[in-house]
């Protein structure tokens, strides 16, 4: 529970527009918006295309807010152009839900003009309250949102033709490794997420390539994940978007399914969605990411499952279970070596 | 058991019986971090 005096007091029908950029990360258009307020998780989706739509975008959204989370209330803003259609969605998410939730208040966005439907007023934002919202952001350590969704992507894309001039001796080094430099490797990559943890510094192109090799065993990618905890993910997508953006096609899936994780434990469903759009080829630990995006699983209970501790024990654990490249297939570039079937070893 | 098993079946644990979400549209969820302050707490009408 959030103590109320580090709560962000929103007074305001032109602060609460003003705060979702800042909860989103990023512009929201043709969207509709549903915050809880005091708990739950915010919502953001594409607002219904058409009269067809219109049910079973209804129940995606009561699915979350009434059978998976339940708040005691909900202010739902919709951005939109075409009045009619952003209207008519508000109107009919606002009957579904207030069954159980107080609902209010109802806004609709165009531009910088917005309708409260409950109240039937109306105003302009008023960039004093834009310049709070973003001030009260900004003292958080929060960067500020960016223009769309699709940016989120692209920063996700980059040039890998530095990374790349490393990775065939790169390779070739790891082919080479026997277990107990395996068991050195699986070490140095631990230390190298440490060490950015600490200092925030990108890796070099060398370490770059010796960190996307090692992840490529799915074995070090998932001691890579059980390393993880919620506090600690903000700063662990830094390092996974930065190697994804920088990874070569053949290395590239595993640290974008890392910042699919990381992006999910941090709280952010849109850049976690967005990572998983990078991947060539889905796989077992993507396919999990995905379903508690879609069943709308509050990451928290990540480190309450598993204190934070017991990852590094369980990591040290795996390690004694055999070297990985024992367990796993030859690795060939552009390979990925997951293997299909369920997860019972390798 | 590998840890591969092992951070699957975590998150597995998580997920639970996956109950069939109905078919949706992509929903971003955003879920605040216990001491972010985004946390929408207090709300006065203007």
């Amino acid at each position: 529970v959030v103590p109320v005096a580090e709560a962000l007091k929103i007074s305001s029908h032109d602060e609460l527009i003003a705060a979702v950029p800042h909860a989103l990360g990023f512009r929201p258009v043709q969207s509709m918006v549903c915050l809880p307020i005091g708990s739950g998780p915010i919502a953001r989706v594409d607002l219904p295309a058409s009269d067809d739509e219109l049910e079973p975008w209804l129940a995606t959204l009561t699915d979350v807010y009434l059978h998976r989370h339940r708040p005691a209330r909900i202010a739902l803003v919709a951005f939109g152009e075409d009045g009619s259609r952003t209207v008519e969605a508000l109107a009919a998410l606002g009957d579904a839900l207030s069954a159980a939730i107080d609902v209010g208040p109802i806004l609709w966005v165009n531009g910088e003009e917005w309708t409260e439907l409950l109240t039937a007023t109306s105003g302009t934002l008023s960039p004093s309250a834009q310049a709070r919202m973003d001030a009260e952001y900004a003292i958080r350590g929060r960067v500020m949102p960016v223009g769309s969704r699709e940016e989120l992507a692209a920063a996700m894309q980059g040039d890998s033709r530095n990374v790349a001039a490393h990775l065939p001796p790169t390779w070739n080094r790891f082919r080479g490794l026997d277990e107990t430099a395996l068991e050195g490797e699986v070490s140095w990559v631990g230390a190298r997420v440490e060490r950015f943890l600490d200092d925030r510094h990108y890796l070099s192109d060398l370490d770059a390539a010796r960190v996307l090799v090692a992840l490529s065993d799915t074995g070090i990618r998932d001691g890579a994940v059980l390393a993880m905890n919620r506090a600690d993910s903000p700063v662990l997508s830094e390092l996974w978007q930065d190697l994804t953006r920088r990874a070569p096609a053949e290395v590239r899936d595993s640290p974008a399914t890392l910042l699919a994780v990381s992006s999910w434990l941090e709280g952010n469903g849109a850049k976690a969605w967005t990572a998983l759009d990078q991947l060539l080829e889905p796989n077992r630990l993507s396919d999990l990411v995905s379903a508690a995006l879609e069943q709308a699983v509050d990451p928290s209970m990540w480190d309450k499952a598993v204190p934070a501790a017991t990852g590094a024990l369980m990591q040290r654990a795996a390690l004694r279970d055999g070297p990985a490249h024992n367990r796993a297939p030859t690795h060939e570039p552009g390979i990925n070596p997951d293997l299909p079937g369920p997860a019972t070893g390798r | 058991m590998t840890d591969t098993t092992r951070s699957e079946d975590r998150l597995a644990a998580l997920i639970g019986t996956p109950a069939p979400a109905p078919a949706r549209s992509t929903v971003d969820l955003f879920f605040p971090a216990s001491q972010g302050l985004e946390r929408l707490g207090t709300f006065a009408d203007s």
